[in-house]
């Protein structure tokens, strides 16, 4: 009984996502006629411009969409089961921050380091290595503190607080740095699904797929540690390898996705709540993959709105997430204070 | 009762430390000295004698009906009774420069020796100021919400010439006030038309008692300009080089509307701007997608933001690479005079010298019209 009602439920979350893929590919700024879209994806000829906008501009924006907002909720509610909190997140821990801090220093090191911006190998490597990196220190200590402090709150004001010292000192970076490297940089952490090229997303789509595929074999022992460390320890289970493991995949998918769209909020802290709420389900057999399918939906529900089709205009995608994810964090926080 | 009044006191005194930081004046009735013919924002007066008072209206984005009055304090005359503007005594001796665009006004005047400290000394490409500052003589008071009020007063500074963005700047002009340091709005960032921009030059020359030598000189700009808007309107044919202008950050596109400077330029220098519909002065962001379908059959290129190469252009906008100005490469950045912190002379002395700022748009929209080849502000992506 419960199962075919999970069933249904995954099945209209499919279809959901599907729609919106479509309406994310047909709708923009630029008003297309549906049928030369159909016509392009069917293989027809089409004018060159509707080729261009279509496969240049937005479906590498709804693959980054999809991408993002599946890798962003997969590692909330590995985050969420790891530190046992239920407000955890990678945005919340300071572990998006703390890739912005590597990409600040990579952006505005860049000219120092007199590499030309227009070695693009070199610059998206750096990006990705740099958020990765900054993503590993932040996320380090806060696994190192969780270990000695069993204090959920206390992680919790800690994620925070490294995560406003990074900010701290990408402000101080962004103050002495010059306009240029400047400029680049708070467009950056704005936020943006669309700015990446389809070159970037030859980095983005390999790591972030890693990073999901570590997380689906991370369902059984995810579900072992909902019952206590201690538990999963006299299960057989090697709770340092599970650590580690859930310690790259929130790397890779955290790190990259920062690194190329910028750090994106809520997602990855309201997803897995909403999945919860969707299945009334503990078990990430079912939340994993449905946290990663609705965080997709949701982050191509944000885009469309962001794009205000029919307009020229668009707005940034962070304030969209944020407006959509704060609700549902506010709902948490409010009725179910005892998940864990 | 007591708790009563005391909080209409409070509310009372809230209304007063919110009101405008903009003084109000009393009105000072002479002739008019000076009357622009194409900026918007200011009118010098006679305040009877020797002394006058220049009038800044509207000095930021958004204000209706403000209007700041300076009195220019002549053979030791003072404002009349009442008068709680600022007041100072020309010619200016020490000045500091909230803009850069100041210095360029100041310089064409040949007094830049009396700008004692600026904001932002990176972002100044003048000569003088850059010696000055490496040498100390010329100091950098910080920008924005960072200005180092201490330093500013230490230097006893006859006159701050300040810009307010979007409201008046009133955590800067407070701190002046406390300071007893004289303050004045430069609203030129304000004017949309190049000549508007260009004969602010008459109101600084007044500061240091040049007008009418600010006024010839401004004459020279004006019918430099004239000639070649002039001379681009005869020549050209209906066929005008489609621009386009600036550069994405990430997927957002900013596009000024028609009424912006840069639009007004490429207007007079016969080029004809690509995203034209929105009938303002202020930029909208855009998405690149929209910016592609302007883009598509742009002829030239100007301010692709901070690069310097042609390969830099195509490997920052790779979806933008086959428009007729990347495949012809008829790209130009405003940087041929700038400095290593990314501060422009198109934005410093550009705003005075809009006929040298039309020639450099008229060889790049119609290469050959005029004799001079060469640029003064841009530089062509290479």
């Amino acid at each position: 009984m419960i199962q075919s009602r999970n069933k249904v439920i995954f099945i209209i979350i499919a279809v959901v996502l599907v729609v919106l893929a479509v309406a994310d590919i047909f709708l923009g700024s630029v008003s297309l006629a549906p049928r030369e879209v159909l016509g392009l994806l069917t293989g027809a000829e089409t004018d060159p411009t509707v080729r261009t906008i279509v496969l240049k501009f937005r479906l590498p924006k709804t693959i980054v969409a999809i991408v993002a907002g599946g890798a962003l909720s997969a590692c909330g509610l590995q985050m969420q089961t790891l530190f046992r909190n239920p407000l955890a997140g990678p945005f919340v821990l300071g572990i998006s921050s703390g890739a912005s801090l590597g990409v600040a220093l990579f952006l505005l090191g860049l000219p120092v380091l007199g590499a030309a911006a227009g070695a693009d190998i070199i610059r998206n490597v750096g990006i990705v290595g740099s958020a990765w990196i900054g993503a590993a220190l932040v996320l380090l200590i806060i696994m190192a503190v969780s270990a000695k402090l069993k204090d959920i709150m206390a992680i919790l004001i800690l994620g925070m607080m490294f995560g406003s010292a990074a900010t701290a000192i990408v402000e101080i970076l962004q103050y002495l740095s010059p306009e240029g490297a400047l400029k680049s940089f708070v467009v950056w952490t704005m936020g943006s699904l669309g700015g990446v090229s389809s070159r970037e997303l030859a980095f983005m789509l390999p790591a972030c797929i890693a990073g999901l595929v570590m997380s689906v074999f991370l369902i059984k022992p995810l579900n072992t540690l909902l019952l206590g460390e201690n538990y999963s320890r006299t299960m057989g289970m090697n709770i340092k390898l599970i650590r580690g493991v859930i310690f790259l995949s929130t790397i890779l998918l955290a790190g990259t996705v920062t690194a190329f769209c910028g750090p994106i909020g809520f997602i990855g802290i309201a997803v897995p709540h909403v999945a919860r709420m969707l299945f009334s389900e503990a078990d990430h057999r079912i939340l994993m993959p449905a946290s990663i399918m609705l965080g997709s939906a949701v982050l191509l529900f944000c885009d469309i709105v962001s794009q205000l089709p029919g307009y020229d205009m668009i707005l940034p995608i962070n304030t969209i997430t944020a407006l959509m994810g704060i609700p549902v964090v506010v709902i948490v926080i409010v009725r179910n204070r005892k998940i864990f | 009762m007591k708790i009563r009044n005391l909080i209409y006191i409070s509310i009372f005194i809230f209304f007063i430390s919110c009101g405008s930081g903009v003084r109000k004046t009393t009105s000072v009735e002479g002739d008019t000295l000076y009357m622009p013919r194409y900026a918007s924002g200011f009118a010098i007066r006679s305040a009877g004698g020797a002394s006058s008072v220049l009038t800044v209206t509207n000095p930021w984005q958004g204000a209706d009906g403000v209007s700041v009055d300076l009195f220019i304090a002549r053979n030791g005359e003072n404002p009349p009774a009442g008068w709680n503007g600022a007041t100072v005594a020309a010619p200016l001796r020490k000045v500091v420069c909230m803009s850069s665009s100041y210095v360029g006004f100041i310089d064409e005047l040949g007094e830049i020796g009396t700008v004692r400290a600026v904001s932002g000394a990176g972002f100044i490409t003048n000569d003088h100021i850059r010696e000055g500052y490496a040498s100390g003589a010329v100091k950098d008071v910080g920008y924005d919400t960072n200005v180092n009020f201490e330093l500013v007063a230490s230097l006893q500074p006859d006159l701050v010439l300040i810009y307010g963005v979007a409201g008046d700047n009133q955590s800067m002009t407070r701190r002046f006030d406390e300071l007893g340091i004289q303050w004045f709005y430069v609203g030129e960032y304000l004017e949309q038309s190049p000549l508007g921009k260009a004969e602010w030059l008459v109101a600084i020359g007044e500061l240091y008692d040049k007008r009418e030598e600010a006024e010839v000189r401004f004459g020279q700009i004006e019918s430099a300009y004239n000639d070649l808007k002039d001379l681009v309107a005869e020549e050209v044919s209906a066929v005008k080089p489609k621009v386009m202008l600036n550069a994405p950050w990430r997927d957002t596109w900013f596009v000024p509307g028609d009424r912006n400077y840069m639009v007004r330029l490429i207007d007079d220098a016969g080029g004809d701007y690509a995203c034209k519909g929105d009938d303002s002065e202020i930029s909208r962001p855009i998405s690149t997608e929209a910016a592609f379908i302007y883009a598509l059959d742009a002829d030239v290129w100007l301010n692709p933001g901070q690069v310097n190469t042609l390969a830099e252009v195509k490997s920052l906008n790779p979806r933008f690479s086959r428009i007729p100005a990347v495949v012809t490469g008829r790209i130009y950045n405003a940087t041929l005079r700038s400095t290593p912190d990314g501060g422009s002379d198109f934005w410093e002395s550009g705003a005075v010298r809009a006929d040298i700022v039309l020639k450099d748009m008229v060889e790049i929209m119609h290469p050959g019209l005029v004799p001079d080849p060469e640029l003064f502000y841009f530089r062509r992506m290479e």
